[in-house]
């Protein structure tokens, strides 16, 4: 579609993945694209949200098979655990390499004066 | 945390970064062989002592990895290889460059100049996250190069009490400084739920 890569910068944010761009998914969907799989307290750790806040995001990334959850036992204790699948992991990278053409779209909008 | 760079590389990182548990052995190492060979506590506590340390470091596991959970590193990453068999490799080659040092009778232990380049390695793997590493890469290293200070050949120094005392101390030194620079940047970088 090449009118869309003619786009300015602000209608191509507008064509990002809302499920990916949300910050807290997005958060998640990288750390698991830089290892095979991070367990449910990582994850929590890492975002520095509630349990059940997390629970939700990772329900809606496992239900667009971003992400693959597995639940198991260490030692006594529960342990989910996710694994980003390769759906996942394209998506990720088409959405970081999405927001940085948007990030050198902008500078080159700017330089051009804002037409 | 959301420059996606930084969450890579620490999650990279955090699939290296087991050791804060080991701190209790890391500082038996640096504290009691030291203690032993000046007599302030009789050899047996050697291993009372090591026994407690033991102990401490399988509990401290179980609640590092309750509080701060646990990733799996990806099979084409330095850890991942480590897992994937590369640690026992790294272990063959350092034992068998220690016999070799002492059967030609080098002044240069040559399985710690090794380790402390395979830790080296672990540090440029990290991108930055584990920089710590490369202290403990050169103790490893200086510590190869200590018989060759004191003019013994490096198969007498693996049987000299005092020399073991000095290794182990200053390694333990060394590991107790990566425990708790691992522990920085885990707290640093993970943090209790907000709001």
């Amino acid at each position: 579609m090449p009118a869309k890569s003619h786009a300015p910068p602000f209608e191509r944010i507008i064509e990002a993945d809302k499920l990916v761009h949300e910050p807290a998914r997005l958060a998640v969907l990288t750390a698991l694209s830089a290892c095979k799989s991070a367990d449910f307290v990582f994850l929590q750790r890492l975002t520095a949200l509630q349990a059940g806040n997390l629970s939700q995001h990772l329900a809606k990334l496992a239900d667009a098979r971003l992400i693959l959850l597995s639940k198991g036992f260490n030692g006594n204790y529960p342990q989910t655990t996710a694994q980003i699948t390769d759906e996942g992991r394209r998506a990720i990278d088409d959405h970081w390499k999405r927001l940085e053409a948007v990030r050198k779209a902008a500078d080159a909008w700017r330089r051009k004066g804002g037409e | 945390m959301q420059d996606p760079e930084q969450i890579r590389r620490f999650t990279r990182g955090a699939a290296m970064m087991k050791d804060p548990p080991w701190l209790p052995i890391a500082v038996w190492m640096a504290v009691v062989p030291v203690l032993v060979q000046v007599g302030v506590i009789a050899p047996p506590w050697l291993l009372y002592l090591l026994a407690a340390a033991a102990v401490a470091t399988a509990l401290g596991s179980r609640w590092f990895k309750r509080a701060y959970g646990v990733v799996t590193p990806s099979e084409d990453s330095f850890p991942g290889r480590v897992r994937a068999g590369g640690g026992f490799v790294v272990v063959v080659v350092v034992l068998g460059l220690e016999l070799l040092a002492g059967a030609t009778r080098l002044p240069v232990r040559l399985g710690l100049v090794a380790f402390g380049a395979w830790l080296a390695w672990g540090a440029r793997a990290s991108q930055g996250v584990r920089s710590h590493l490369y202290v403990l890469a050169a103790i490893c290293v200086g510590l190869a190069f200590l018989p060759l200070i004191t003019g013994l050949a490096a198969h007498r120094s693996l049987h000299n009490s005092l020399h073991a005392s000095i290794f182990a101390s200053a390694f333990g030194v060394g590991w107790v400084y990566v425990c708790i620079q691992d522990y920085r940047v885990i707290r640093k970088n993970l943090r209790n739920a907000q709001g």
